[in-house]
């Protein structure tokens, strides 16, 4: 501070000049200002305790974390960022095709695929085939109405878990959180809408009064029942397949009406049929859903 | 500054040293009650952040200027939370951090006089003008350096240190002294 020279351009004339001086002189004492124990301590030993308080007009900002610098650290960078954005992308199309094939919205092949895989690991899927109000399915197949003389049977939605073409006498619909068949679920809870069912049994259901069913809420005209049979599905190739299967026809050789108005169907020469009554599964499904055999 | 950067304390005591007193003179220009606590205050701050500062000699000293800045504003801060019995500037006593006058010396208390009367009208100035003039004049930066302590364009800050000094001459020749 021995000279001013960076204010020297300030002083247009004699007065800025003594007015600069007069200022300087004003402001600046001789002397250095004492330097307290704090400071002195920084003087000897150097600052002990750094600090991160800066004005932000010189503030330097710290660098940002992620790669270090090189060109290695960049490309490493990179491909950890591809990777992340890659596995990001499979998890969301595996999502959402599990999503939608769990909603019966895959095309055809790809829903019965879904459908065979998650039957092997024990997954019930809601049959895609019921999701029709036209008369035939998804898969083409004709639905059939499943309650009989119940004018609200619903082929269209699929409450239960019945496979797809499984046929039931009796439309119980779930009960929240309840059982509905005697204390047994089964795949007959929910209105079920049949079609022909050419690798089906039908469920012989039988009526008892006083019967521990609950109807639930909508539920058919029918009482409570007790389920003593259940229905599967043949196993894949052990049945003529779908397409193969003459339509199928009521006794007097009328074909079978379409949904809602028809008589139960009844189990075709080919059907597997299984009379056996299981007890309820410890399975993952939610309560009150039907756990599949 | 790279000794300063090593934590070496003779680094420190050779920047303070060299920048302690337009500091001072800065603190005592904007009417700091402790112009010497405040020097203190703003050195240990630049030391303890000086890993995060990146640059030569001359800008440590922008940089110290920027932090006795915040320190007169945070003093600022603190004097109006506390119940005042004059005004914000004591224009009718000594200016604080003035020091007592020393004995028997006439002329030199005339002299105070002068200066005090200086600090008195650089306190009737605009906050920014006083600012401009001080950091230029007292602690001897660059416009560049001025404009990016306050924030401004360079030539706002041309525009204030010509208005400012215009408004120091214009008050101090109307009462004869100059």
């Amino acid at each position: 501070m021995s000279d001013f020279r960076r204010s020297d351009d300030l002083a247009a004339d004699e007065v800025d000049r003594r007015l600069i001086a007069a200022l300087q002189d004003a402001c600046l004492e001789p002397g250095l200002p004492p330097a307290r124990p704090e400071l002195a301590e920084v003087f000897a030993r150097g600052v002990t305790d750094r600090e991160g308080v800066v004005p932000p007009a010189v503030w330097v900002p710290d660098p940002a974390p992620g790669p270090g610098p090189g060109r290695r650290g960049r490309l490493a960078w990179g491909l950890r960022s591809r990777a992340a954005c890659l596995a990001l992308g499979t998890a969301v199309v595996s999502v959402n095709l599990v999503g939608v094939g769990s909603a019966g919205l895959l095309p055809g092949p790809l829903q019965s695929g879904f459908e065979r895989v998650t039957e092997s690991v024990g997954i019930e899927v809601p049959a895609s085939s019921t999701r029709t109000g036209e008369g035939r399915t998804r898969r083409g197949r004709p639905p059939a109405s499943t309650r009989r003389g119940d004018p609200r049977a619903d082929p269209g939605r699929t409450a239960g878990m019945a496979p797809p073409g499984a046929s039931g006498q009796d439309a119980i619909p779930p009960a929240p959180g309840g059982t509905s068949d005697g204390g047994q679920t089964g795949p007959g809870v929910g209105p079920r809408p049949t079609g022909p069912p050419p690798t089906t049994t039908t469920s012989t259901s039988t009526s008892v009064p006083g019967d521990r069913g609950n109807p639930g809420p909508g539920g058919g005209t029918n009482t409570p029942t007790s389920t003593t049979s259940t229905t599967m599905p043949c196993p894949p190739g052990s049945g003529p397949p779908a397409s193969t299967v003459p339509p199928l026809t009521l006794p007097d050789g009328a074909p079978v009406p379409g949904p809602g108005v028809g008589e139960p169907t009844r189990p075709g020469p080919s059907a597997c049929t299984t009379t056996t009554t299981r007890a309820p599964r410890q399975s993952p499904t939610p309560p009150g859903r039907g756990a599949r055999p | 500054m790279a000794a300063a950067r090593a934590n070496a304390g003779w680094a420190y005591q050779r920047l303070y040293e060299a920048h302690a007193r337009p500091v001072a003179a800065y603190a005592r220009g904007q009417g700091s009650e402790d112009p010497d606590g405040l020097v203190n205050d703003v050195f240990l701050r630049a030391f303890r952040s000086l890993d995060r500062f990146q640059g030569d000699e001359d800008g440590f000293r922008a940089w110290l200027f920027v932090i006795a800045r915040n320190a007169l504003i945070d003093e600022r801060r603190r004097r109006d939370r506390r119940p005042q019995v004059t005004g914000a500037v004591a224009l009718d006593g000594p200016m604080p951090g003035g020091g007592p006058l020393p004995d028997g010396a006439e002329g030199q208390a005339l002299e105070r006089i002068g200066a005090q009367r200086v600090r008195e009208v650089l306190g009737e100035l605009s906050p920014e003008q006083r600012d401009v003039l001080l950091l230029r004049i007292v602690a001897d930066l660059t416009v560049e350096q001025v404009a990016r302590v306050l924030g401004k364009q360079p030539g706002a800050v041309k525009q204030l240190q010509r208005r400012g000094l215009d408004a120091l001459r214009r008050r101090l020749t109307d009462e004869g002294e100059w």
